[in-house]
């Protein structure tokens, strides 16, 4: 049997994907998101926090706070579907027959492209 | 002029005035109405004026019920996340809740939006009815207008036939009132005048025809000026 695991669903785009409830920290009405020439990550203010935000998608109203290599990262674009636990596979998890794969949150600020300076 | 052509051109003037006084009317009727419309338009447009800063109004009370409704279904998140972070079987309780309420508040702003978006679509419809309303206003102004331009022409009209009323008096030499009811006397009496023949001239009757004969005689040269 498949271990289960906390997390959230998300779509980013026409693709849904899977955050495990370790990484992702909080969900917070989208504030205004200020722009870092040269740096691809966007900057806000989240709970008193500075906090780098990738933008994955056009804006929903929403961040998902995460936790990355211990610093926190905000994604914005991203469509909250719902929290649960799900059956754990090495690639994501299951959900209603649909194999969700991770976010891979890390590959995704790497390859986020840098803003202009 | 011959008597005929007298009773010819008065029967003429009397038709055209006829028909003057008969424009006259209608013309005033059509000022009339045109009017009443401009003004039945003019509440419309007032009253679809108020209906749009109603339903400005409504919108921005939706507006206001989608911003806590969209806050409360991030809270229900928060609440399945935290739950999910507890794991199984701690959380689990927290976890239902939490997905329960998301429905419930997804439901909400989904019948919000339908709201939102029908009050659009009548803002829409309205925004094209004042349009064609406004077009029919418009118009309805142009046929007051043109209303006032006839009641001038009609006047004019009036104007002249009075002249010309005037230059046959100066014609015929007389008043053409008076000409005119001389000339129906006359084709009375000459129509009066070819009855009592025929009745003179029937067998039945001899007494009766030798008492109105003078009499025929009489009324016919005198009608017949």
């Amino acid at each position: 049997m498949e271990p289960q695991v906390g997390g959230l669903l998300v779509r980013r785009g026409g693709a849904r994907a899977f955050v495990s409830a370790e990484q992702a920290r909080q969900i917070v009405a989208e504030p205004r998101i200020s722009r870092v020439p040269g740096s691809p990550l966007g900057m806000a203010l989240v709970a008193g926090r500075i906090v780098g935000v990738l933008e994955l998608g056009s804006s929903t109203g929403a961040l998902l706070v995460c936790e990355l290599d211990g610093q926190l990262v905000a994604c914005a674009g991203l469509v909250l579907e719902r929290a649960g636990f799900f059956n754990k596979t090495p690639e994501g998890v299951w959900d209603s027959g649909e194999l969700v794969p991770d976010l891979a949150l890390d590959r995704l600020v790497k390859g986020a492209p840098r803003g202009e300076a | 002029m011959s008597d005929a052509g007298v009773l010819a051109l008065l029967s003429d003037l009397d038709e055209t005035e006829q028909s003057r006084q008969k424009a006259d009317k209608a013309v005033q009727a059509l000022a009339q109405e045109s009017a009443r419309g401009r003004t039945l338009f003019d509440a419309v447009h007032d009253a679809a004026r108020g209906q749009a800063l109603r339903s400005r109004e409504l919108k921005e009370s939706a507006r206001q019920l989608r911003d806590p409704l969209e806050r409360a279904r991030l809270t229900a998140l928060n609440a399945g996340l935290e739950g999910a972070r507890k794991g199984d079987p701690v959380g689990k309780a927290l976890v239902v809740m939490a997905e329960e309420l998301r429905v419930l508040l997804a439901r909400a702003l989904d019948a919000l939006a339908e709201h939102s978006a029908a009050l659009s679509d009548v803002d829409r419809e309205r925004e094209q009815w004042l349009e064609q309303l406004g077009a029919a206003r418009d118009l309805t102004g142009a046929l007051f207008e043109k209303s006032r331009e006839l009641q001038v022409i009609e006047a004019g009209a009036a104007r002249a036939l009075e002249r010309l009323g005037a230059g046959v008096r100066r014609t015929v030499g007389t008043d053409p009132e008076r000409a005119r009811l001389l000339l129906r006397a006359a084709e009375q009496a000459r129509a009066l005048d070819e009855s009592l023949s025929s009745l003179k001239a029937g067998p039945e009757e001899p007494e009766l025809a030798a008492i109105l004969e003078p009499l025929a005689k009489k009324l016919g040269r005198e009608g017949g000026g």
